[in-house]
């Protein structure tokens, strides 16, 4: 294997003049479980990113495209690690199409960028990944990394209007096109987005955009109980408002947002949700909301301004921070109907408390999408104990259809958990849906060479 | 093969009543909207679960019969049209509303559920299901999906895709699964997404989970008149690129417009180049700024007249224009052939003067109306289907306008899908890689290609003769794109 690492590396760097070979240094930070690349190579184009997979793929070498890295923790340990694609030289804006709401962008252009290229405009990609400041275009879409305004804007998969992406041989595909609707061919923008790296690399995307709203503004309002502010959230999807995201936050997750961001909300449980829309229509929309917050019993109700709600919808894309980010803490996630989330933030809670972790809880409540993040109390703390109970409620009770239907996913944790574990939710699948998958990846990639072992099925 | 065993088998499957063999009774399914294409198929089965459904696909596996699933037969590329001697699945007795679950907006259907009967069932409650083609009084939920079919609404609401979260199929192998879930997240590939729109080629759905929207308090109706095409295309780039996103926005040019003033006097002035019908919705307060942003763009370009509808009647009066626009038609030529390319909204005037440079190259005349505010062009090819040689002169000039669709940066369908239809310019639209892998994707869910093969993907083993010229007229009969 040295030597076929060797003869590639002799090869990338002849063909692009960059040195690949790594230092233990560099190799570190693009650590995947155990597991560290030998070589890392960051091609300046396309067309040298489908000659570094070809030759990869001819020499049996294992790859994994590399966007911004904040989905590292995410994923079974990878099977073989050779080298780390990195798209970091590829981020560059290709065309803005303003007046057709279309931004064509590298992958590895960050979401910051993207934001900042559109927000000049007035427009919005509608894309809130974590960190979008090392969060790239191409990750965000291939992880379908999507945060609080997936309510608004649709998931990051919506967003994808053509995809050019490389496949492990080399060859070269485009997806889609230039247009908002489009029935021609199979759908591989979606097959694509959110595979993880498994199929194909993408190296360009065309984003569908939407004009900013002209004014923001957001009501938080404290409730006695989870299972009242879920139902304030639901209450609020059953009307004719338009949120741009509907969070429910437990007393921790506040805490955290609270010493982060220096934004204090009333509790002990939250549910915050921001509208976007011209001035008339902004202050009706808040005004309702008021409405039925109060009908739903809520008692304290702030109103927060533009500038105060662009930055809580900026904090709630991020996870906490602290002792919830460090290598031992865990991040659970549940999704399902949305009269589901009390049952799952119970079962995030009772998961704490049996594993012996601190919990902070948070939810796109109009999503049906339960996020918890768990920080150990001491040696104690077992996270198999932790995800055994969170998963068993999120499912108890349950029929089998009931159960199928509620995913759970383990978005970060130790690798000692992951080889015990569906990491995915894959438990919840049909053999049948798994082998399906399985034949997708074997014909996008039959030697294996992307992403070995990280995905669904260890696929 | 032992064709009696076979129908046997497949009678024992679904019960004697329910499955059809006789010639006369098989005609009545030998195509869908797209009447140019026929197949008889050698059976049509009427099955009540999910359980028979998969006792079909195992009797075909068995027999190597090709299956093809039809819902209502609105379609208009052919994706429901039997290959001769397949086994066509009819979803007529699987059309029951499951579930109802307005506190998490969501409906569970079977896939034979009309599209216009769940929203008449939720809109009471509050509720209605957003995607809307025009065949909605008609086409079922199971076909929408397999088309991912649009809509005048889904300018603002997204298409089919966008509103189903769960499906249950049964797959070529015979095996049941279930794709997607009832929350937004779900293990692995999208898998539900990628088979919705697949025409019918990986699966058959046999039960969906779809969501529902809350009706909107307040909806503005708008008729915008010009006496140039283009500024009525550049009203519509202009109010996209100004952030206003109608409900709907459509355009419809001045054959459209004779057509039908000639026939139900809607109301749009007969000396207009084009008309933008557009509809807000939402809350009144919302709608009120985009009324009068709406109306600014298009006195800035150059608008001959404005209207707001004042009253419900005049609403319907409106929309009644665009609704009979196709069967309309028939006042100007015996027969029409009707296009769906779809290109990126700055380029719809410059592909409108081409269509009139390819329908003047062919001696013939395209009308068009069409959802204006997402691009998506209902180019319709105007001839007489009893003059010799003019059908086929029409399917060209058809084939020429979805090429220079594509040279514009568009595709060759945004709604009908490619089915038999537009297989042939697949290869224009797709370089080889590209479509080589959509066709190995196929074969790997679908190894022995029994799942409505012929359709989508170019296939030189089953092609499709064209039945007789003139079928293609009329087409749209009833049928309002």
């Amino acid at each position: 294997m040295a030597l076929k690492l060797d003869s590639f590396a002799q090869s990338i760097e002849a063909d692009s003049g960059d040195s690949v070979l790594l230092s233990d240094e560099r190799a570190e930070y693009f650590r995947l479980g155990a597991k560290t690349p030998s070589v890392v190579v960051s091609p300046a184009d396309h067309e040298t990113l489908c000659r570094v997979l070809s030759r990869a793929n001819e020499t049996g070498l294992a790859v994994f495209p590399w966007g911004g890295g904040t989905g590292r923790r995410t994923g079974y340990a990878p099977d073989r690690y050779d080298v780390a694609l990195s798209l970091e030289r590829m981020s560059k804006a290709v065309e803005f199409l303003k007046d057709d709401l279309t931004a064509v962008v590298e992958a590895g252009m960050s979401v910051e960028d993207l934001n900042r290229l559109t927000g000049a405009e007035g427009q919005t990609a509608g894309l809130d990944p974590p960190h979008p400041g090392a969060s790239t275009v191409g990750g965000t879409v291939i992880a379908d990394r999507s945060g609080p305004m997936r309510v608004r804007w649709g998931k990051a998969r919506d967003r994808v209007m053509r995809m050019k992406v490389a496949l492990a041989d080399g060859t070269t595909h485009t997806y889609g096109a230039l247009v908002v609707k489009n029935v021609t061919g199979y759908d591989m923008n979606r097959l694509l987005s959110g595979s993880w790296g498994t199929l194909a690399v993408v190296t360009e995307l065309a984003i569908r955009l939407y004009k900013a709203p002209e004014h923001i503004g957001a009501r938080a309002a404290g409730f006695a109980s989870t299972d009242a502010a879920f139902k304030a959230a639901r209450a609020l999807m059953a009307s004719p408002l338009m949120p741009v995201w509907v969070e429910v936050l437990d007393e921790t997750r506040m805490a955290s947002l609270a010493s982060e961001g220096g934004i204090a909300l009333p509790g002990p449980v939250n549910l915050a949700a921001s509208f976007g829309d011209f001035e008339q229509g902004l202050n009706d929309q808040l005004a309702r909301f008021e409405e039925i917050l109060t009908k739903e019993a809520a008692n304290d109700i702030l109103l927060l301004e533009d500038e105060e709600t662009a930055r809580l919808g900026r904090a709630l894309a991020e996870p906490p921070g602290g002792e919830f980010s460090d290598s031992e803490a865990l991040a659970f996630r549940a999704s399902g109907r949305l009269d589901q989330l009390p049952r799952f933030a119970e079962a995030a809670r009772r998961a704490a408390e049996t594993g012996k972790y601190r919990c902070a809880i948070s939810s796109h409540a109009g999503s049906g999408v339960l996020r918890c993040w768990l920080a150990p109390e001491d040696e104690r703390s077992s996270p198999f104990e932790a995800w055994r109970v969170f998963s068993s409620l999120c499912r108890e009770g349950r029929d089998e259809a009931q159960s199928r239907s509620v995913h759970l996913r383990l978005d970060s944790g130790p690798d000692s958990l992951k080889e015990q574990i569906s990491v995915w939710g894959e438990d919840a699948l049909e053999p049948a849906a798994l082998q399906v998958m399985r034949n997708i990846k074997k014909t996008y990639d039959p030697k294996g060479t992307l992403s070995p072992g990280r995905f669904v099925g260890r696929m | 093969m032992d064709s009696a065993g076979f129908i046997q088998k497949l009678t024992d499957a679904v019960g004697e009543e329910f499955i059809h063999t006789d010639p006369v009774a098989l005609r009545a399914y030998d195509c869908d909207g797209l009447t140019i294409y026929k197949g008889i198929p050698s059976a049509v089965v009427l099955p009540e679960s999910t359980e028979e459904v998969r006792r079909i696909v195992e009797i075909c596996r068995e027999y190597r019969v090709p299956l093809i699933a039809r819902g209502a037969g609105t379609g208009l590329s052919g994706g429901a049209t039997p290959l001769p001697g397949g086994v066509l699945i009819v979803f007529t007795r699987m059309n029951k509303i499951l579930e109802l679950d307005y506190e998490n907006r969501l409906a569970r259907v079977q896939p034979g559920v009309v599209n216009l009967h769940l929203t008449r069932e939720t809109l009471p409650h509050g509720f209605h299901y957003a995607p809307d083609p025009s065949s909605q009084a008609a086409c079922t939920i199971g076909g929408n999906a397999a088309e991912n079919s649009g809509g005048a609404h889904c300018l603002k609401y997204g298409m089919t895709t966008n509103h189903i979260m769960e499906m249950t199929v049964v797959l070529p192998s015979g095996e049941v699964a279930h794709l997607g879930a009832d929350g937004e997240d779900t293990p692995g590939l999208d898998l539900r997404g990628f088979f919705i729109g697949s025409e019918g080629t990986f699966a058959v759905i046999t039960e969906l989970t779809v969501r529902l929207t809350p009706n909107p308090e307040g909806v503005r109706t708008m008729l915008a008149c010009f006496t140039k095409v283009g500024d009525a295309c550049r009203t519509v780039s202009d109010v996209i690129a100004a952030g206003a996103v109608p409900a709907a926005m459509e355009l419809m040019d001045r054959y459209t417009i004779e057509a039908v003033e000639t026939v139900v006097q809607a109301g749009y002035p007969r000396d207009a180049e084009a008309v933008l019908l557009i509809e807000l919705d939402g809350l009144p307060s919302s709608i009120t700024p985009l009324e009068t942003l709406i109306r600014d763009i298009s006195e800035k370009n150059n608008s001959s007249s404005f209207r707001i509808a004042q009253t419900e009647e005049e609403r319907e009066g409106l929309w009644m224009g665009r609704k009979k626009a196709f069967g309309a038609f028939g006042v100007i030529a015996p027969s029409y052939y009707c296009l769906d390319g779809t290109v990126p909204r700055s380029k719809l005037a410059q592909v409108l003067e081409e269509f009139d440079e390819i329908a003047s190259r062919y001696d013939l005349r395209i009308t068009n109306v069409f959802h204006a505010g997402d691009g998506s062009l209902h180019p319709n090819v105007l001839f007489d289907d009893r003059v010799l040689g003019e059908t086929e002169r029409a399917i060209e000039c058809g084939a020429e306008v979805l090429r220079a669709c594509i040279r514009a940066g568009g595709v060759l369908s945004g709604e009908h899908g490619i089915g038999i239809e537009k297989i042939r310019e697949m290869k224009d639209q797709f370089d080889e890689p590209t479509l080589e892998i959509m066709e190995r994707v196929r074969d790997a869910i679908d190894e022995d290609g029994l799942m409505n093969p012929g359709k989508l993907i170019p296939d030189e083993e089953n092609v499709f003769p064209v039945a007789h010229s003139g079928a293609i007229a009329r087409m749209g009969g009833g049928m309002t794109k």
